[in-house]
């Protein structure tokens, strides 16, 4: 591949020992996915500091890059970490956990990254404009700036997304070129109206349906209403859980697709698959999997007792945390159930400035600041179902906790987290009708 | 099998057609270096796209996500077969970290490779010296290894030996 001659003095070791081994892993990459050149960047969204998600290995990474004295040369975000920064006792995290956590967090500040620790830089971070180069790691985060920002990044894994960060460069290939953004498979909706969608767990639904069906492909979605930057935020999560998508196209919603011939770029389909609210409804029933084991049906009339309600993957924005509080009504969380809201300091100061944060703690609604769930150790807690409106944790948290879930939208969540039971309809639409 | 399409950010292996070797019943499939080196073992088979991060612990090395073919297998040590990535760009620092643990397998073969996984492989060459070598073989020959054979994987050739039930 072509470098430029600082490139080339940067693989020699010219800028130092961390931009040497950024650049020869960039390098490398780049040779492999035959890439012709490197190309700027202006921004990442670094991904590898969770130590839960790295381990000791993602750890001696990053400490053997601020050691060497790297520092980024673009604003780069930091996703999150694995624990919340000062509450880490009350969510039970062994103190040798909080540690590992500190040391990575420390080395990536030590770098020069900005203290963000969200998955959803898109909304409190730094939002790139269309068209703009970024290097950003994280799967959801991925797929909503590709999709409904328009920027452009690859799908880059955890470690490269430092290098990027530190050298200001990426190989150029996949998502970054014109002829790898437009559609391959055309997925239309047929039915689902804005009505069905106020179960926004049907959002989910629908991404985590996209997800399987595009693979590894460039979905284009016909039918879907637009919705909220939360709906989208959520769809982008559940489909880069259950594919390795990382662009889509809605039709009339996302900038790349005024229609369905120009997200195309004019060619055909190599698939067109159609799909509708009892496809959705089926997948949410896939996601449940505390349904096939208790026998939904038959306690159907009493309810499932649910240990934990957890909002907020990924983060909860400032507008997802006052729905809740409507929701509740001014009503408390039952002595049975847990409920935590998952987000960032961002959101958390400006719930402290519209003087909210008091009125989640006396609803005894828990805020988790810089974390999340999938990245804890929940030893301890001995949850046995857990119920969430986001189909990427419905994907992920039986794997990572042992717990079965049910996918409900967040009026249900609600009423769960003052019953203590999960009962259907509280959304009244779509699969909890 | 819910496998994986043809995409430019992915590697994708030709299919040649294999010949047999010998009269025993080695065959040998033609293989595409994503990350180089020589590896061998028993063949661990998924029709299935993995996520690491999610999928896999490891500490021990043992498939965790309830919903995959392999729950509940070791990777350790074997040649892990799968057709594709999906999911968590975690699943880098997930292969590296199994990596300074002993708990990979010896090699990992696909139909195509994500970056994602290849970064990890890569990273481990550069800081511990110690890397999972990954190959793609085309989709036709992908489907004609099974769990139990024994594989061979040698620059750009994968020679595989039938294993018992075959």
């Amino acid at each position: 591949m072509f470098l430029t001659r600082e490139e080339e003095g940067m693989l020699r070791g010219e800028q130092g020992e961390a931009v040497r081994l950024a650049m020869t892993i960039l390098v490398e990459m780049g040779e492999v996915y035959g890439a012709s050149r490197m190309i700027p960047i202006t921004q990442a969204h670094i991904d590898g500091c969770s130590y839960s998600a790295t381990g000791d290995a993602g750890l001696e990474f990053a400490e053997l890059l601020a050691s060497l004295g790297a520092k980024v040369r673009v604003p780069t975000t930091l996703n999150i970490t694995a624990r919340d920064i000062d509450a880490w006792s009350e969510f039970r995290i062994p103190p040798e956990h909080a540690a590992k956590c500190a040391a990575m967090e420390a080395a990536y500040l030590k770098m020069g990254c900005i203290p963000t620790w969200t998955c959803a830089p898109y909304q409190y971070g730094l939002v790139p404009r269309f068209g703009e180069a970024v290097a950003w790691a994280e799967s959801n985060a991925i797929n909503y700036a590709n999709s409904v920002l328009g920027a452009r990044t690859n799908r880059h894994g955890d470690l490269v997304d430092i290098c990027g960060a530190i050298t200001g460069r990426v190989p150029e290939f996949g998502l970054y070129l014109d002829e790898n953004r437009r559609g391959q498979v055309l997925i239309r909706f047929k039915g689902i109206t804005e009505s069905i969608l106020k179960d926004d767990s049907l959002y989910s639904s629908a991404g985590y349906l996209v997800g399987k069906i595009a693979r590894d492909r460039v979905a284009v979605i016909e039918g879907l209403p637009g919705g909220t930057p939360d709906n989208l935020k959520a769809f982008s999560a559940a489909a880069a859980s259950s594919g390795a998508i990382g662009l889509f196209h809605i039709v009339g919603v996302t900038p790349e697709a005024p229609s369905v011939e120009a997200a195309f770029g004019g060619a055909p389909p190599e698939e067109v698959v159609v799909l509708g609210l009892g496809d959705l409804e089926a997948t949410a029933k896939t996601l449940s999997t505390a349904f096939s084991t208790t026998g939904f049906r038959r306690r159907e009339s009493y309810g499932i007792p649910v240990d934990l309600v957890v909002i907020g993957c990924p983060h909860a924005s400032y507008s997802e945390v006052v729905s809740i509080l409507r929701a509740l009504r001014g009503r408390k969380v039952s002595a049975k159930t847990e409920f935590w809201v998952q987000s960032n300091a961002t959101v958390q100061g400006l719930l402290r400035r519209a003087g909210l944060d008091r009125a989640l703690v006396d609803a005894g609604v828990k805020l988790l600041l810089d974390g999340c769930i999938l990245n804890f150790p929940l030893t301890g807690w001995g949850f046995g179902v857990i119920l969430t409106n986001s189909g990427k944790m419905a994907h992920y948290a039986p794997g990572h906790t042992g717990a079965k879930v049910i996918l409900g939208g967040v009026r249900t969540c609600v009423e769960a987290a003052v019953t203590g039971l999960f009962e259907r309809a509280s959304d009244g639409g779509g699969a909890e009708q | 099998m819910s496998g994986c399409s043809s995409h430019s950010q992915t590697i994708l292996a030709q299919h040649v057609p294999a010949e047999s070797v010998n009269p025993v019943d080695a065959t040998v499939i033609p293989a595409k270096t994503v990350v180089s080196g020589e590896a061998s073992g028993e063949a661990l088979v998924s029709r299935m796209p993995l996520s690491f991060w999610g999928g896999l612990d490891p500490s021990t090395g043992k498939v965790i996500d309830p919903r995959h073919d392999l729950f509940g297998q070791y990777v350790t040590g074997k040649v892990l077969l799968f057709p594709c990535g999906k999911g968590s760009s975690s699943s880098s620092a997930v292969l590296l970290e199994a990596i300074r643990a002993g708990t990979a397998p010896s090699a990992i073969v696909n139909v195509e490779t994500e970056p994602i996984l290849a970064i990890g492989s890569i990273v481990g060459r550069q800081i511990y010296r110690r890397w999972v070598p990954i190959v793609v073989i085309s989709r036709e020959d992908f489907e004609r290894v099974n769990s139990g054979d024994t594989l061979v994987l040698t620059g750009s050739e994968l020679r595989v030996k039938r294993g018992k039930g075959n």
